[in-house]
């Protein structure tokens, strides 16, 4: 895919200017309906999932305790995994995006929550809420496009790096819980002289700090409590940690780069309105079909169009949001990006390798620019 | 704790949109408690920027509302939510949380700031 601006084709040429705005109010208006409707039961909710996280996790380094019993090292592991998977998906990412800010309870809250991740949650609110989300999917401006270390758009200049870009894809999916403090660093940035490295290494040593205490907790303390099951407590967590990682890089490699989503151009955004921002949002992501289990596990993110839309309402409202948001995508003709997971997967894994190669030679004149988003 | 988003260096690159007008209301005047600044807030101006023009140093992020980049605690007042009017009071000795970039002043108020 190339950017939207420079498809023959466009997906919005059908749509005015008012119809834009009109679409825009759309959305406000379902915004501001979920929002007068929050209360008790969405409250209720995240309580009993932080509940429900806190126990599976203490429950299952209990059993850790007495891994070197097989079974108690598959239940342990399981058991580790799903609530790793869960603290830093439907709990501490939708924490972080301010959607449960409205209880005002401080220990709940986007200001206060720290994660168990090794990215500070600050730093991640400024790559994630702040440019992710406000520049969606426009190249040379969201970093998610790639991550620096691969190339996922035609009009991504090519290099001989991205050669072994599916090869970056896999290190970093293995590793991808570093990987993103990696992200959050902007170590690119640093290196080109473009960020402030006093204020680079007061970030690189907090990352260090919030390493030491994974790393202690789950390959010193833990393993060191478990005496004759150290080094299967210890091969415990770290298999927990694998498997939170494979699983949360790929659910959000399905968020952007499945087959029909958009990128878009730089200009294209200058002077860009509600109307035309809730439009990136709809054409820039992916959902992911599936039952109420990957729903949770995703962390609602099988919803990414409706999270894109409305990063900040509670994530258990995208799912009940989500058959009217299709049918807002249906009366504008727009198309409503989403399928089951190996599919989104496998077309994903299939961008990061196809565009490891240089452009095929076109055979026509560059076509003239399509209409944008900005007339 | 809340953390100093940085600085929009340059300011013109700034992100397209602004909220919108629900329905201007009063303005007020805002205090900013740490740095000592005060300053008359029209109420159709986000606190965001009335603290950047009065040479506060404010946190921010996206400035459209979607980042909690900025949120700040409101000790004293009430502010109109810009996109759709909505009001925030702050309790006494209770400051509430809120996000200065689509916020205004709706009446005399104070950041903690």
């Amino acid at each position: 895919m190339t950017v939207m601006q420079k498809n023959p084709t466009s997906p919005i040429a059908h749509l005015t200017d008012a119809d834009i705005e009109q679409l825009g109010k759309e959305l406000d208006a379902l915004r501001e309906r979920v929002i007068d409707s929050r209360g008790q039961r969405d409250a209720d909710y995240i309580r009993r999932l932080i509940d429900v996280q806190r126990f599976l996790e203490l429950a299952s380094r209990g059993v850790l305790l007495f891994s070197l019993f097989p079974p108690a090292w598959l239940v342990g592991t399981t058991g580790l995994s799903l609530s790793k998977i869960l603290e830093n998906m439907e709990i501490g990412h939708n924490v972080l995006h301010g959607q449960w800010d409205w209880m005002r309870d401080p220990a709940i809250h986007s200001t206060t929550w720290e994660w168990d991740n090794v990215t500070p949650a600050d730093m991640w609110k400024h790559s994630h809420n702040e440019l992710h989300h406000a520049y969606t999917n426009v190249l040379g401006k969201d970093n998610d496009l790639g991550y620096g270390i691969m190339r996922v758009d035609e009009d991504m200049r090519w290099s001989t790096f991205y050669l072994a870009q599916p090869l970056w894809n896999f290190i970093n999916m293995l590793v991808f819980e570093y990987g993103i403090a990696a992200y959050d660093l902007e170590i690119g940035k640093v290196l080109k002289g473009r960020k402030d490295k006093g204020e680079f290494w007061g970030q690189a040593k907090r990352v260090l700090g919030k390493i030491r205490r994974n790393v202690t907790r789950d390959y010193v303390v833990h393993p060191a409590l478990s005496g004759p099951s150290a080094l299967t407590t210890l091969s415990a967590n770290a298999t927990a940690n694998l498997v939170r990682n494979v699983w949360t890089h790929s659910v959000i490699m399905c968020g952007h780069f499945p087959s029909g989503v958009q990128t878009f151009s730089k200009s294209s955004i200058e002077g860009e309105t509600r109307g035309q921002w809730y439009l990136r949002q709809m054409l820039g992501a992916a959902n992911i079909d599936g039952g109420p289990l990957l729903h949770l596990l995703t962390g609602n993110l099988s919803f990414q169009i409706e999270h894109h839309l409305f990063p900040d309402l509670p994530s258990n409202r995208y799912q009940e949001i989500a058959p009217e948001v299709r049918e807002i995508f249906q009366r504008y003709g727009l198309v409503y990006v989403s399928g089951p997971m190996a599919e989104q997967l496998a077309q994903a894994w299939w961008k990061v390798v196809r565009l490891s190669l240089p452009n095929p030679e076109p055979t026509t004149a560059v076509m003239a620019v399509g209409q944008g988003l900005a007339a | 704790m809340i953390h100093r988003g940085s600085i929009s260096l340059s300011q013109k690159h700034v992100k397209r949109f602004r909220a919108k007008l629900a329905a201007a209301g009063q303005g007020g005047s805002v205090e900013f408690t740490r740095s000592g600044s005060r300053a008359e807030a029209p109420g159709d101006t986000a606190l965001l920027d009335v603290g950047e023009a009065a040479g506060v140093l404010m946190p921010s992020g996206c400035r459209m509302g979607i980042c909690y980049g900025c949120v700040l605690p409101l000790a004293e007042g009430s502010v109109r939510d810009l996109r759709d009017g909505s009001v925030t009071t702050a309790g006494h000795e209770s400051p509430v949380l809120i996000q200065t970039c689509i916020n205004a002043a709706a009446g005399p108020c104070s950041l903690t700031v």
